[in-house]
C-alpha cells in the first residue's frame, strides 16, 4: 500500500498546484479510533450482541406470531404457566401468554427507552453543558445551580406526580408513522401516554450528569490555542462551540451515551418493576421480571428468561461502552 | 522614517483576580500590561522580549482584542480600534491582524483537516467558496512550503515544524498586514527554529508584512527584528533597534538580559562578566512602587523607589525607563 502511494508522489512532485486524484487522505483521530476499536475482541463481540438482540427483538415477534399464530396479548387460559417447550421456548405465562414473544417485545420497548431517553439526555446535556462552560463567569454559575436544582429534587417523587396527575397524554401525529410500524411488528402502539411520561421523567434527570461532564470538558478545552486561533480569526461563537468545541468532546460524550443507555434501561425497568412504567398488557423487562419475581417458586421461567435476556442486554451494552471509552480516550493514544 | 500602521497608546490590561471572603478587602487586579506605548511601522519586524509573565503574550493579545483592554488607545491605519478601553470591533480590521501561535500542535484543532483549517478564514468572511477555496488552501500550502496535496490529513500526522508552517498559512489567508508571532518558535527544534524564521522573512519580503515578534530567545529576536522593545512587569523598560539593544544598552534590565546570553566560544565565554540578578520577578498583582524593577536592580539609588521613570529619549530611536541610563561595559563582546 505503502509502495504504490510513493510512487505517485514522485509523479506529481513537479505540478504546481496538485490535482485532486493526487490528494493524501489523512487518518483521522474517528478512524483511528475505530481501528482501535475493532481489535478490542469483547468490545466488538458485545456490539455484535446487541446488534443481534436488536434485531431480534424488533421483528421476532413478527415472525413467531407468522409461525405460530400469537402474539404478545394472546391469552390461552387453558395453556397457562406451563415450562417451556417447543411451541413456547420460553414458557407461558398465567395467562397463558408466549413469555418469548413478550420478552421480545419488552425489549424493543425497554431498548427505545434507553436509547430515546439517553439520545434527549446527551443532546440536552450536550448544548447545556457548552454553552455554560463556553460563556463562563456568571453564566456558568447561573447555569451549574440550576442543574444543582434539578439534581437535588427527588425523580422518583417527579414520576410519581407525573404519573399519578397526568392519565393520558395526547400524543399527537408525530409518532403516527412509528406507531404504525410497531404495530405491524409487534401488534402495539409503543408511543402511548405512559411511555412519554417515562422519557420525561427519565430525560429530566439524564441530561444533568452529561450537562457537568461536557462543561467540565469545555473549560479545559476553550484554554487551547485552537480556540483562541478562532477567536482570532473572528469566527462567531456560535461556530466555535459547534466546530471546535463539542467535537473535541465528542469522543466523552459517545462514551458516556453507550454508559447512560443501560442506566435508563435499568430505570425504566425499575419504574415498571415498581408499577409506574409500562403498563399491562403491555410488557417491559421491568414488569415482565416483576410478574416472575411473584411466581419465581413456582414458574422458574417467568423470572428467569426475562432477567437473563436483560441481563445479557446491559452487560453488552457496558462492554461495548467501556471499549469505546478505551478507543476514544486521548490519553491512551501513544504511536 | 517609515509611516506608522500601528499605534498602542498606554494599553493596559488589568485581569480582575478572585474575590477573597473578606467582603472588606478591595478587589485585586493583576497588572498584565500596565501602561505600555509603542508604534509599529509599516513593514518592519518588532521584537518582543521578556521573561515569563511579563506580559508580552497580553499585550500581543489585547492589540489582537483578543482581551477587552483595560484602558488605552489602539490606533490601526488613522482608525482607532480600542478608544479609551472601549474596543471597537470591526470585521475589516480582524481581517487584517491575525496571529501565529505558540504550540504547534494544540493550534490546530485535531478534529479538523488541514483544508478545514486553512480555510476556516476564508469561510468565515465569506471570500472564497467551492473549487476556488481549494485552489487557494493549496496555493497557501505552497507559500508556506507544504505539500498541497496534504490538504485532507490532520494535525496530528505532521511534525511541529510543518504544524507551524499549517498556523502560518491559516494567518496569511486572510491577506492581512500585521501578523502577531508569539513565541512562535520556542515549542520547536533548533534546525526547525530557523527554517521557521527564514521562511517568515520571505513571507515578509513577498507579502509586505508587518510583525509583532514575541519571544524570550534573544538571539532569534536579535535575528529577526529591526527594532525590539524589552518588557519587565507589564511596562516596555527599553526600545531601540535590533543592533542597539544588544550591543549598547541602557537599562539595567536589559543588560542583565543580554549578559545571561551564552557566547558559542568557551574563551569568550569564560572571561565574560555575567550579570546575575538576585531574586525573582515581584508579583504582577502588587508591583513594587516607584520603579518596578528597583527591587533587582544593581544600579538603584533611592529615588528609584519613590519615583516612577518613563519611557524617554537617550539618543536616536532609543528609548529607556530608567533614572540612570549608562552603556555598561558587561555587554559589549556580545
Amino acid at each position: 500500500m505503502g509502495a504504490a502511494k510513493d510512487m505517485k508522489v514522485e509523479e506529481v512532485a513537479s505540478t504546481p498546484v496538485a490535482e485532486d486524484k493526487y490528494i493524501i487522505e489523512g487518518v483521522s483521530l474517528w478512524k483511528d479510533a475505530w481501528k482501535k476499536l475493532r481489535k478490542n475482541k469483547a468490545a466488538m463481540i458485545s456490539a455484535y450482541v446487541v446488534v443481534a438482540m436488536t434485531l431480534l427483538c424488533v421483528f421476532g415477534p413478527l415472525l413467531l406470531s407468522k409461525l405460530f399464530g400469537y402474539d404478545f396479548s394472546t391469552q390461552d387460559l387453558a395453556y397457562g404457566s406451563k415450562p417451556p417447550s417447543l411451541a413456547h421456548p420460553f414458557g407461558t405465562d398465567y395467562f397463558g401468554r408466549d413469555l418469548l414473544t413478550r420478552t421480545l417485545v419488552g425489549g424493543s420497548i425497554s431498548l427505545m427507552v434507553g436509547f430515546i431517553a439517553a439520545t434527549v439526555a446527551a443532546i440536552i446535556g450536550t448544548i447545556f453543558g457548552a454553552v455554560s462552560g463556553f460563556f463562563g463567569g456568571k453564566v456558568d454559575n447561573v447555569m451549574m445551580r440550576f442543574v444543582d436544582v434539578l439534581y437535588a429534587l427527588p425523580y422518583l417523587f417527579l414520576v410519581i406526580i407525573l404519573v399519578t396527575v397526568i392519565e393520558d397524554v395526547n400524543v399527537g401525529a408525530i409518532f403516527d408513522p412509528i406507531n404504525k410500524i410497531s404495530e405491524v411488528l409487534m401488534g402495539l402502539k409503543i408511543f402511548e401516554g405512559r411511555l412519554i411520561l417515562l422519557f420525561v421523567a427519565l430525560g429530566f434527570v439524564g441530561w444533568l450528569t452529561t450537562a457537568r461532564i461536557v462543561r467540565g470538558q469545555i473549560l479545559s478545552i476553550k484554554q487551547q490555542e485552537f480556540v483562541h486561533a478562532a477567536h482570532s480569526i473572528g469566527v462567531s461563537n456560535i461556530n466555535i462551540i459547534f466546530k471546535h468545541l463539542i467535537p473535541n468532546t465528542l469522543g466523552t460524550i459517545i462514551v458516556y451515551f453507550t454508559l447512560t443507555v443501560p442506566s435508563m434501561i435499568m430505570q425504566e425497568a425499575f419504574l415498571s418493576f415498581i408499577g409506574l412504567g409500562i403498563q399491562p398488557p403491555n410488557p417491559s423487562l421491568g414488569s415482565l421480571i416483576s410478574e416472575g419475581a411473584k411466581q419465581m417458586q413456582l414458574y422458574w421461567w417467568t423470572l428467569v428468561f426475562p432477567s437473563t435476556f436483560l441481563a445479557i442486554l446491559l452487560f453488552c451494552l457496558n462492554f461495548m461502552g467501556d471499549g469505546l471509552r478505551d478507543a476514544l480516550d486521548p490519553k491512551e493514544r501513544k504511536d | 522614517m517609515k509611516e506608522t500602521i500601528l499605534e498602542v497608546k498606554d494599553v493596559k490590561m488589568h485581569f480582575a483576580m478572585k474575590k477573597t471572603g473578606n467582603p472588606f478587602k478591595p478587589r485585586t487586579y493583576l497588572k498584565a500590561v500596565d501602561g505600555v506605548s509603542l508604534d509599529l511601522r509599516k513593514g518592519e519586524t518588532l521584537g518582543l522580549v521578556g521573561e515569563s509573565g511579563c506580559g508580552k503574550s497580553t499585550l500581543g493579545r489585547t492589540i489582537l482584542q483578543l482581551y477587552h483592554a483595560t484602558d488605552g488607545n489602539i490606533t490601526f491605519e488613522g482608525t482607532k480600534i480600542l478608544d479609551h478601553g472601549v474596543t471597537k470591533k470591526s470585521k475589516k480590521i480582524q481581517k487584517d491582524l491575525q496571529m501565529i501561535f505558540q504550540d504547534p500542535y494544540s493550534s490546530l484543532n485535531p478534529r479538523m483537516t488541514v483544508e478545514e483549517i486553512v480555510a476556516e478564514p476564508l469561510k468565515t468572511y465569506k471570500v472564497l467558496e467551492g473549487q476556488a477555496l481549494r485552489r487557494r488552501v493549496q496555493e497557501l500550502l505552497e507559500i508556506v512550503g507544504m505539500d498541497p496535496r496534504y490538504i485532507l490529513r490532520y494535525p496530528h500526522e505532521f511534525s511541529g515544524g510543518q504544524c507551524q508552517r499549517i498556523g502560518i498559512a491559516r494567518a496569511l489567508a486572510l491577506n492581512p498586514k500585521i501578523i502577531i508571532a508569539d513565541e512562535p518558535i520556542s515549542a520547536l527544534d533548533v534546525s526547525i527554529q530557523a527554517q521557521i524564521l527564514n521562511l517568515m522573512e520571505e513571507l515578509q519580503e513577498s507579502m509586505g508584512l508587518t510583525y509583532i515578534f514575541i519571544a524570550h530567545d534573544l538571539a532569534a529576536v536579535r535575528h529577526i527584528s529591526d527594532r525590539i522593545a524589552v518588557m519587565y512587569l507589564g511596562k516596555i523598560v527599553e526600545l531601540a533597534d535590533a543592533e542597539t539593544i544588544v550591543q549598547k544598552p541602557q537599562h539595567p534590565y536589559t543588560q542583565a538580559l543580554i549578559s545571561a546570553v551564552p557566547i558559542p566560544n568557551p574563551q569568550i565565554e569564560k572571561a565574560r562578566k555575567h550579570i546575575v540578578l538576585k531574586g525573582d520577578v515581584p508579583s504582577p498583582i502588587n508591583p513594587p512602587s516607584g520603579c518596578a524593577f528597583h527591587t533587582r536592580c544593581f544600579k538603584k539609588e533611592d529615588r528609584c523607589s519613590v519615583d516612577t521613570p518613563r519611557l524617554e529619549n537617550v539618543g536616536q530611536e532609543h528609548q529607556v525607563s530608567c533614572f540612570y541610563p549608562a552603556v555598561s561595559k558587561a555587554t559589549q563582546i556580545l
